[in-house]
């Protein structure tokens, strides 16, 4: 068994200082030492999406990161979002659209498609399904979640050309 | 929809039946709210390897690599010895606690399994089938000490047709 390694590390806005072995990843890390649940281990190698989480402000796979890497860093995971309620429109369509059935793949989808409507705010269907290619969803055959994140994608572009108009 | 629960008892009145699903109105052309769906979108779903049990262990299997094996001898002393490891099990153990499941079909009579045990005793007939059972604490425990598991084994004939299964000189995978 290899000695175990200092971090620290700031999740959701908390800061932790825990010791793990330098192969424990960071789902492992968030999931077990930290309780946090909401981030999924579908593969644990790297295809599925469903621990993606963001580390330093960039999305990563849970599950290819390994905790040490974190260290000194910024990770930001559904439970932080939800609460910071910055993707709450995001949530919404998902749900008005029932973008999910088991619900297992959509942390990851939301985190990835977080990303996306952050850096890309005129991304095209096309490129929308180019971007979310990266998470499995075998329940819904992922047209109601590419509806739904367009619709996002739509609504802010359109505040935000509302907000221009009346600045 | 909630289902209720029919008494047969003799003598006990029975309610009008419901109409059938397709009869009601309400569902037709509806938008049907779906409830509990907010949560799983906070990562507030419970999936099962989201449970922590007070005292739970975590399980790893060695797996037979081919799809018809005889397994000549499990070594499994050096797998106990890791630290963490509460059990190494094997079919011999798990069949004197567990008895072999057998799969009937109710509209089938007469249509069965074969008898299943938990994990192979003397030959594993599929690719894949557990063999050996390594219980730890955490399952990376269980993981490394999988690593430590060697088995002796010997391949029979793997049987791969249905056609040719039938067939009388074709070797009985359950006899």
């Amino acid at each position: 068994m290899a000695d175990l390694y200092p971090i620290r590390v700031t999740v959701n806005g908390e800061t932790h200082q825990c010791s793990v072995q330098p192969r424990t990843h960071l789902a492992d890390f968030l999931r077990e030492t930290l309780g946090l649940k909401g981030s999924h281990l579908g593969c644990e190698h790297g295809v599925c999406g469903a621990c993606t989480v963001e580390l330093n402000g960039h999305m990563v796979r849970g599950c290819l990161t390994l905790a040490v890497q974190a260290d000194g860093g910024t990770v930001n995971t559904i439970e932080g979002v939800s609460r910071a309620g910055v993707i709450r429109d995001l949530q919404q369509a998902f749900v008005q659209r029932n973008a999910l059935q088991c619900g297992f793949c959509t942390p990851g989808m939301l985190m990835a498609a977080k990303e996306l409507i952050e850096q890309r705010p005129d991304a095209s269907r096309a490129e929308v399904r180019e971007w979310i290619s990266g998470n499995y969803c075998r329940c819904t055959g992922y047209h109601a979640i590419v509806d739904a994140i367009c619709e996002v994608l739509q609504h802010r572009r359109a505040a935000t050309v509302r907000t221009e108009a009346s600045a | 929809m909630k289902r209720d629960v029919v008494n047969l008892e003799p003598g006990v009145d029975q309610p009008a039946p419901l109409a059938p699903v397709t009869e009601d109105a309400r569902y037709i052309g509806a938008s049907v709210p779906r409830g509990g769906i907010e949560r799983l979108t906070q990562g507030l779903g419970q999936y099962v390897d989201d449970l922590e049990l007070p005292r739970m262990a975590h399980v790893a299997y060695w797996r037979s690599p081919v799809a018809h094996m005889r397994i000549r001898k499990i070594h499994a002393d050096a797998a106990r010895a890791v630290a963490g490891v509460l059990l190494v099990a094997d079919g011999h153990d798990l069949a004197k606690v567990c008895k072999p499941w057998v799969a009937v079909l109710g509209h089938l009579a007469g249509m069965k399994s074969a008898p299943q045990y938990p994990l192979a005793v003397e030959r594993a007939c599929w690719q894949g089938e557990p063999v050996v059972a390594v219980v730890a604490e955490t399952r990376a425990q269980a993981e490394d000490a999988l690593q430590l598991i060697s088995v002796d084994w010997e391949a029979l004939t793997a049987i791969t047709n249905m056609e040719t299964a039938l067939d009388p000189s074709t070797p009985l995978i359950h006899p």
